[in-house]
């Protein structure tokens, strides 16, 4: 069975998915790279740690790291956005019913009694599912970063 | 047989059924009557479970849920296809989904009807829809078929070669359950009429009892609606004595 076979199995009947999973697409890319933000941030933040003496670079001697938090601000936000954006789907694929006609009494009568919830809510899920765990491994990232080029001392998560 | 006991519903302040009793057995073709606004389709949406209610409504003394749901099909003038999709991937939807869909059948009305297989159902005219949206609820493979205002739009052509088709093909244990203004023309091959006024049956009569004390279909649902003949004539006399 081919990916779009699949797929139609998983939305509404004679629903086109694809600006859904362009929207997915898109979305991933722009967050993501609003998301390395972070780097730029981080490294403006470590700078700020040292004075330059000659060609040397030393640490300030009240040299204070922002936390963990502080230096992350807002860079993953944009993903809680498209999160909820995805999830708004589960309704539009339900809504999708009672376009045209009202396919919703049919998709109610079916024998299989998870039919109708199986085609609103599977897509939507499987994707915000992928845009949060992106996020997650992300974050992991973004922290694993920090914790290395963060002077040894100076390390606050919050 | 469907029992429909106590039956109620209540949207928002407007009572549309009020404890509604009623037995529908296999084989017989009920014509369900009523104005606008009756209750006809609240009935037929509580039996499908469409709708919530109060009451009990059963089929062979079971409730009816998932499990029993291939044995009734439905078609409304608010049409339940899928706009999207053509005939023929309505046939394999059907088929996957209810265990008794007949692809004889299928194939057969939509050749009678000459409807294309391959056009996506949204392009149909609005009277093919109509026979589109009857004729897959006739192939479900239901022992009852719940047909709501199936022929708002069809010409009279079309509906009379359907009535014809209807009686034809049904099996002798399969029901019908048909709402409908027309009442004139469903008289001759309806067995049993139901008259709902105001959310309550008025009344629930075979059409043999009818034929035996001399009554069309028409004359018994204006007697039961209290229908004044002379209304028109009044109102006519009031309007040209206000002129003069």
């Amino acid at each position: 069975m081919s990916l779009k076979d699949s797929l139609k199995k998983i939305v509404p009947i004679g629903f086109d998915a694809d600006i859904e999973i362009k929207a997915f697409g898109i979305g991933t890319v722009l967050c993501t790279l609003f998301s390395l933000q972070f780097f730029v941030k981080l490294n403006n933040k470590i700078n700020e740690l040292y004075f330059v003496n000659g060609s040397k670079m030393y640490l300030k001697p009240d040299a204070v790291m922002p936390c963990f938090r502080d230096v992350l601000g807002k860079s993953l936000l944009p993903f809680a956005a498209l999160f909820l954006m995805l999830t708004a789907y589960i309704f539009i694929h339900y809504e999708y019913h009672k376009k045209g006609s009202r396919s919703i009494y049919l998709m109610k009568r079916l024998p299989q009694k998870n039919e109708l919830a199986k085609r609103c809510i599977t897509l939507p899920l499987i994707l915000s599912s992928m845009v949060l765990i992106l996020a997650v491994i992300l974050l992991l990232i973004f922290y694993f970063v920090y914790l290395i080029k963060t002077p040894e001392g100076l390390i606050a998560v919050f | 047989m469907i029992e429909i006991n106590n039956l109620s519903k209540k949207y928002k302040e407007k009572l549309a059924l009020s404890n509604v009793n009623l037995k529908i057995p296999r084989g017989e073709i009920i014509g369900i009557f009523g104005e606008n606004g009756a209750g006809k389709t609240t009935l037929m949406k509580s039996v499908l479970g469409l709708i919530k209610y109060d009451g009990f409504i059963t089929l062979d003394k079971k409730e009816i849920n998932c499990d029993v749901m291939d044995k009734l099909s439905f078609a409304t003038c608010e049409h339940s296809f899928f706009p999207n999709l053509d005939a023929k991937a309505h046939a394999e939807f059907y088929n996957e989904h209810f265990p008794k869909f007949s692809y004889k059948r299928f194939n057969s009305l939509m050749e009678f009807f000459s409807l294309a297989k391959n056009k996506q159902i949204k392009n149909f005219s609005q009277g093919q829809q109509n026979q589109f949206e009857v004729i897959m609820a006739l192939s479900q493979g239901a022992d009852y078929i719940f047909m709501d205002e199936p022929f708002a739009g069809n010409d009279i052509f079309n509906r009379e070669d359907f009535y014809k088709v209807l009686v034809g093909i049904l099996e002798s244990n399969e029901t019908v359950v048909i709402s409908t203004h027309l009442i004139e023309e469903v008289s001759d091959f309806i067995g049993r009429a139901i008259l709902i006024k105001d959310g309550k049956i008025i009344n629930d009569v075979s059409m043999e009892k009818l034929e035996e004390e001399g009554k069309s279909l028409v004359s018994f649902v204006k007697e039961a609606y209290h229908y004044e003949g002379d209304r028109v004539s009044r109102a006519l006399r009031d309007l040209t004595d206000e002129e003069e």
